[in-house]
């Protein structure tokens, strides 16, 4: 029954953790899917790309060429633009070489101010056949308005073919993609790259079937791109092979050098043209756009274009990322739970970071990565709560199992009031008690396996013994037991007393009750039993039948100690405001401090007492176990040769005028006792 | 005078059975609280004496089964019980028995209690105009109560409660009892009222094991006066 129980138990609080776990991981799935869709994250993602990028060095291909327009010549041949039959010259000592294709980032969208030197242009790139002319696209001075500025007219027709050489910087002003196609209203044209390889016949197979642009016609004359794509840089600005124009331009180069290359021809003096920032740009130090093309012209060549994985399967696959450290979370403490959830996170950046440069596909990792930060704390928090939980619940079994108990359902209220700290000192003040508990058990046992078993034990005995035995001989063992049990009895019901239960009661009719009950035996020992109660009643807050306990056990002793004759009184006092006491008095030696400590522990009988066999040895201890209970105490006093055991109770109410300074006094009382209670609490956590 | 007794324990029931015998009763015993509640059902027994832990029907169920049954034909129940703890005996006092006796029983005690309950069920001794006990004597008709021939001077309200617990030497009587009887009303007045006013009569009267009397307070449920020598 109880296994079956423990067995539900076990399930129902599994069933609880799996909730919990499914919870957070929801809430991470959910976490990195707004992150990526919302785009919060996007330096994040970017971060982790710019590091692969820069982790990647390829050698520098020798398939292609820029020919430079650098500082040097810019200060030899003079200012930018130069005239087009200067660029006619360098064509021709180009195509000597027989190049595979040329690609010239140089824009000729307007006819020059000398139309011959268009002309020679235009004959130099017919001449080469190979030549692949730049189209830009611009924002036009007048309106704003987008335009596509091909090569002037000549030029077009001479032309291989016209493509574009923009590209797409991301959010923070960083090249890491271009668009492979694009143009207004339809996204028409290609790459310079594509062109130069289709020109060249080396286009792969794979960039030369892209999908025809969709359905443009509601595009009108706004921007369309189509088929993103990040670069795989070769490595930062200069690695991609160089020579000088001028020197190309004064047939200084052998022209071998251009046999079966891709030659392209572009500016790269600092502050002119279109340098912008990349990846792999370290210090600051941007890349000449056409040294950019001549990346997108490796990356396209060798198939190193990065994919970036579909928006969907993307935001899918970081949902499922996040949710993965759920696996261990839940089974781990929580040093190793952090350390892994950290290697995680290394492990998600590294492999994202990674990716681009051996399956040359992006998935942006922010998203797992947050989510892989966040489940630590998450999951962390959960815990809390469940050991939270698990506190409150152990608090009020403790609380229902303890002597002190109060009504569980005020005891809710006070514990959501405590920090998680100070319910941990509430359990281990719990478990103190209990601890002590166990000790008064184990005493209990330990008198009851002694001291009552010994007379039932004796009394056994004698029955057994052949010779028939007296019942005067075996009476007092056995009313011993008896006295003993009894005495046992009522010291358990006497620790589990409540103040908070106890009720009004009279204490002088308790006081005469008890007197009454012993006056039979005062007449049988010759002891005169003398009532020195007062006439009005006395009202206290207790428990009736200890208290009349309290007063039989007094009176009792009393009755047992006193030489033959004596008088034994029974008295009522109020020493001072708030309190009552009852005294016992009777003849005897005065005893001193030691013994008097001794009289009210547990188990221990006076000396003068060792010897009487209804002794019990719990009397005394049980009169100040009540007394305390009570919020009062027990003592003794000795004077004159008379011996006055005393009990002292706080009154049920105060007839003195000065009722509110007790009142104060007390309430003081309960301040101070709150503040330890506060103060060790905090010693405890 | 016939008794139902119910007590488990055989040597006990044994015991107390021969004691009533020689004190003149008819005692018919039973161990089964069921078989005993059917007896009582239905032969005429004038008083039950019932043990509060018996295995199959406890004695508390004994006594709410011919509550019902019997109503006001009910004989007198007294219970013997184990635990004297104030919760159990002001429990079986308000269910409804006429008085308690704390195990282990003792003979005289037994006694005394069946001799009140019976003076109960015979309409008690309020028809008797004037009552002695040693130096107490009182006079029910002229509502007035001397000591050693000399009267005593007691308010209204003592007076009732003293003859009333005259009346009822030896009987358990709850506070709203003495409050109804006395004061004539519900529970409207403080308890405590009683109290003052037994403390007083104690005082007064004397009546304390000096003068062959006890005045037992049975927790917060009420009072027994009991007289212990003849």
């Amino acid at each position: 029954m109880a296994a079956t129980e423990r067995m539900i138990g076990t399930l129902r609080s599994f069933s609880r953790l799996r909730g919990e776990v499914l919870g957070i991981a929801l809430l991470l799935a959910v976490i990195a899917a707004a992150l990526l869709v919302g785009g919060v994250s996007v330096r994040l993602d970017n971060a982790v790309f710019d590091y692969g990028q820069r982790l990647n060095w390829h050698a520098p291909s020798a398939d292609v060429l820029i020919v430079a327009v650098d500082q040097d010549n810019l200060e030899r041949l003079g200012r930018w633009p130069w005239p087009r039959y200067r660029h006619a010259g360098l064509l021709r000592n180009i195509c000597a070489g027989k190049p595979a294709a040329i690609g010239i980032d140089i824009a000729f969208s307007e006819e020059s101010d000398d139309p011959s030197a268009d002309e020679l242009l235009a004959e130099a790139v017919t001449e080469c056949g190979n030549v692949v002319l730049p189209l830009v696209l611009e924002t036009s001075r007048v309106g704003g308005r987008l335009l596509e500025s091909p090569p002037a007219a000549p030029l077009v027709l001479a032309a291989a073919a016209i493509a574009r050489t923009d590209v797409s910087p991301s959010e923070d002003g960083i090249v890491r993609a271009v668009d492979l196609r694009e143009g207004i209203g339809m996204a028409a044209w290609p790459l310079m790259a594509e062109e130069l390889l289709r020109v060249a016949r080396r286009l792969p197979a794979s960039q030369a079937t892209l999908p025809s642009p969709g359905d443009v016609s509601d595009a009108g004359y706004r921007l369309v791109r189509e088929h993103a794509r990040r670069i795989q840089f070769v490595g930062p600005p200069g690695t991609v092979q160089r020579v000088s124009y001028a020197e190309v331009l004064d047939g200084k180069i052998a022209t071998e050098v251009f046999a079966n290359k891709i030659v392209l021809i572009g500016v790269t003096a600092a502050g002119m043209g279109d340098a912008v920032t990349t990846p792999v740009s370290a210090f600051g130090e941007p890349m000449p756009g056409v040294e950019l093309q001549a990346n997108v012209v490796l990356s396209m060549l060798d198939q190193r274009l990065i994919t970036p994985l579909p928006r969907s399967a993307g935001v899918l696959l970081a949902a499922l990322l996040a949710c993965i450290p759920m696996l261990w979370l839940p089974r781990l403490m929580a040093l190793p739970g952090l350390i892994c959830s950290l290697v995680w996170v290394l492990v998600v950046g590294a492999i994202c970071a990674l990716l681009p440069l051996f399956s040359h596909l992006w998935l942006p990792p922010s998203g797992a990565l947050v989510a892989g930060l966040a489940a630590f704390p998450l999951w962390s928090w959960r815990r809390l709560e469940m050991a939270r939980r698990h506190l409150d619940q152990e608090l009020l079994q403790l609380r229902s199992v303890l002597p002190d108990s109060q009504i569980a359902t005020g005891f809710d209220d006070e514990i959501q009031k405590l920090g998680f700290e100070e319910r941990i000192a509430w359990v281990q003040e719990a478990q103190r008690t209990m601890q002590h508990l166990e000790t008064q058990r184990n005493e209990a046992l330990a008198f009851i396996s002694h001291d009552l078993r010994a007379p039932l034990a004796g009394a056994v005995r004698q029955l057994e013994s052949e010779t028939r035995c007296e019942p005067d001989r075996l009476l007092p063992p056995l009313r011993r037991a008896l006295a003993m049990a009894q005495a046992f009895l009522w010291l358990a019901r006497a620790e589990a007393l409540d103040r908070r239960q106890m009720k009004e009661l009279e204490l002088v009719s308790i006081l005469h009750q008890a007197t009454d009950e012993l006056y039979a035996l005062a007449g049988q020992r010759g002891l005169q039993l003398i009532r020195k109660l007062p006439d009005e009643t006395i009202w206290i807050k207790g428990d009736f039948e200890s208290l009349e306990r309290c007063a039989f056990n007094l009176l009792h002793n009393a009755l047992s100690y006193a030489p033959e004759g004596t008088p034994v009184i029974v008295g009522l006092d109020m020493p001072r405001g708030g309190e009552v006491r009852f005294w016992v008095e009777n003849d005897g030696p005065r005893l001193v401090a030691e013994q008097i400590e001794r009289l009210f522990q547990r188990f221990s009988r006076g000396d003068r007492g060792a010897g009487k066999s209804s002794g019990t040895g719990l009397g005394l201890y049980f009169v100040r176990k009540v007394a305390v209970r009570h919020g009062g105490m027990a003592g003794v006093a000795c004077s004159g040769g008379k011996i006055r055991f005393w009990v002292r109770l706080p009154s049920g109410e105060s007839r003195n005028k000065d009722g509110s300074l007790l009142r104060l006094s007390r309430r003081l009382k309960a301040f101070s006792s709150a503040e330890s209670r506060a103060h060790r609490g905090r010693n405890a956590s | 005078m016939r008794i139902a007794y119910l007590e488990d324990e055989a040597d006990l029931s044994a015991t107390v059975s021969a004691w009533l015998r020689e004190a003149g009763y008819d005692v018919e015993s039973f161990k089964s609280g069921a078989d005993c509640a059917r007896a009582v059902e239905n032969q005429r027994f004038d008083v039950c004496l019932l043990d509060w832990m018996v295995p199959d029907l406890s004695g508390e169920e004994v006594l709410a089964r011919l509550k019902i049954k019997l109503r006001h034909a009910m004989p007198p129940v007294i219970f013997a019980t184990g635990r004297d703890s104030e919760e159990d005996v002001v429990g079986i006092l308000t269910s409804g028995a006429d008085d308690y006796l704390i195990k282990p029983l003792s003979r005289p005690l037994l006694l005394a209690r069946l001799q009140a309950v019976m003076r109960r069920r015979q309409g008690g001794v309020g028809m008797l105009p004037t009552q002695h006990f040693g130096r107490l004597t009182v006079d029910h008709e002229r509502r007035q109560i001397t000591l050693d021939g000399q009267l005593v001077v007691l308010t209204d309200r003592e007076t009732d409660l003293a003859l009333y617990l005259f009346q009822n030497v030896g009987r358990a009587l709850s506070r709203e009892t003495l409050i109804q009887v006395v004061w004539s009303m519900t529970s409207e007045i403080d308890t405590r009222t009683v109290d003052v006013h037994v403390s007083s009569l104690r005082r007064k009267l004397g009546l304390s094991p000096e003068f062959g009397w006890r005045l037992v307070s049975i927790y917060r449920y009420g009072y027994r006066l009991e007289r212990d020598a003849p």
